[in-house]
């Protein structure tokens, strides 16, 4: 029995995660008082074995966020996604962890010539996924957001570190490991009308993430942890309070320990509106 | 074959989604077109918006101060427009507030020919 839950931990390390979030341009500035945000993806994603024989794994994940400026300063949000995975004869679909996350104005410098802001989050995954999609552990994520703005370009840096397991306990009783992602982003906008109330960015990404090993009565747990460093061109447009979006997550680099499959790319589409 | 009927269901989804917020984007808001008395209109300048997004949240705090009846903002131009109902007395210090509440920094209050047209 243990070894099928230690199975089903090892099925659920490969889905999809949504840590090296893509398109986070302005994740640095905390939004107006009383302002809505609601955001949903499309993302294409999946494991590609290396080891013959083995089944490939193709998912779909869809989150669903809804952030609301709860003070000027402070703004909290929610994350729901829905998940499809197929794994050779395998096929599961439901929901997903819960995640719940406020983040804080800690700087904002506001000049004619730039904007500057750095905004730490704290979040916390919820084990409220269907089995098989859920990692069953409560999941601490603190993160430092950095943006700089000028002009019509925007940079963004996200540091964010995942305690893996902070309670709870995984199938089979495996401590799954911590997670560290870097997310650097670079947008320049054109306006496509004269009062730019309509533009276009392209945007480049690059993050780079690394997972530590599972372990399992303090020793490692084989073909689990992993390193990632993604390059990811994408394209945000504009309309007013409304925001589609599109990312190529390509893994330009990775690592896996043992025979974990490796990382596929990612096709990211998604809509965000603002009221 | 599970799979690709919940792509294109999520796919579905998600341009709906997408069409239903650009219709409300794009519609004109009806109070907007409603015939309302309009009186004195300041101009002000605003630091911090980068992008398109950033107007309508500033636009919604400002409509809420008692007495505004229309904000414009070009976040471009770093300028807020805003109109006030006619015979209205509303301190400068109400709209600043409502622009840093916005997470935004107030400039200066602009002469409507100062501002040359850029509103």
């Amino acid at each position: 029995m243990r070894i099928f839950y230690l199975l089903v931990f090892l099925i659920s390390l490969a889905a999809p995660r949504l840590n090296a979030a893509g398109i986070s341009v302005d994740s640095g500035l905390t939004p107006p008082l009383d302002r809505w945000i609601v955001r949903s993806q499309v993302r294409l994603t999946g494991r590609e074995p290396i080891t013959a024989g083995a089944a490939e794994m193709d998912a779909t994940v869809v989150p669903l966020v809804v952030a609301y400026g709860l003070r000027s300063g402070v703004t909290v949000m929610l994350r729901q996604a829905v998940m499809s995975r197929e794994m050779g004869a395998m096929s599961e679909t439901g929901l997903g962890d819960t995640f719940l996350m406020a983040k804080f104005k800690a700087l904002r410098i506001n000049t004619r010539s730039y904007v500057f802001g750095i905004a730490p989050t704290l979040g916390l995954e919820l084990p409220t996924g269907e089995t098989g999609l859920s990692s069953d552990t409560w999941d601490l994520r603190p993160g430092l957001f950095f943006t700089f703005r000028h002009g019509l370009w925007d940079e963004d840096l996200v540091l964010a570190y995942t305690w893996n397991g902070m309670a709870g306990e995984s199938a089979g009783g495996v401590d799954p490991g911590d997670e560290l992602a870097i997310n650097f982003a670079i947008a320049r906008q054109f306006g496509l009308n004269n009062d730019f109330s309509i533009t276009l960015a392209p945007l480049l990404e690059l993050s780079y993430l690394d997972v530590s090993h599972a372990e399992l009565g303090g020793n490692p747990v084989g073909d689990t942890g992993e390193s990632v460093i993604y390059l990811s061109p994408g394209v945000k447009l504009t309309i007013n309070s409304l925001v589609l979006e599109a990312l190529w997550q390509n893994p330009s680099w990775q690592h896996q320990n043992g025979s974990l499959a490796e990382r596929r790319s990612t096709v990211l589409v998604g809509a965000r509106v603002m009221f | 074959m599970t799979s690709v009927k919940f792509i294109l269901r999520s796919v579905l989804s998600a341009l709906a989604l997408a069409a239903m917020v650009a219709f409300f984007q794009l519609a004109p808001a009806a109070e907007n077109s409603a015939e309302q008395q309009k009186g004195e209109v300041r101009i002000y300048e605003v630091f911090g918006m980068g992008c398109p997004a950033c107007q309508g949240g500033l636009a919604k705090l400002v409509k809420k101060v008692e007495g505004v009846s229309e904000a414009e903002v070009n976040w471009k131009e770093q300028r807020l427009k805003v109109t006030f109902a006619e015979g209205a007395s509303v301190d400068d210090e109400l709209i600043f507030e409502a622009i840093r509440k916005a997470n935004f920094t107030p400039g200066k209050r602009l002469d409507v020919e100062e501002s040359d047209g850029k509103s």
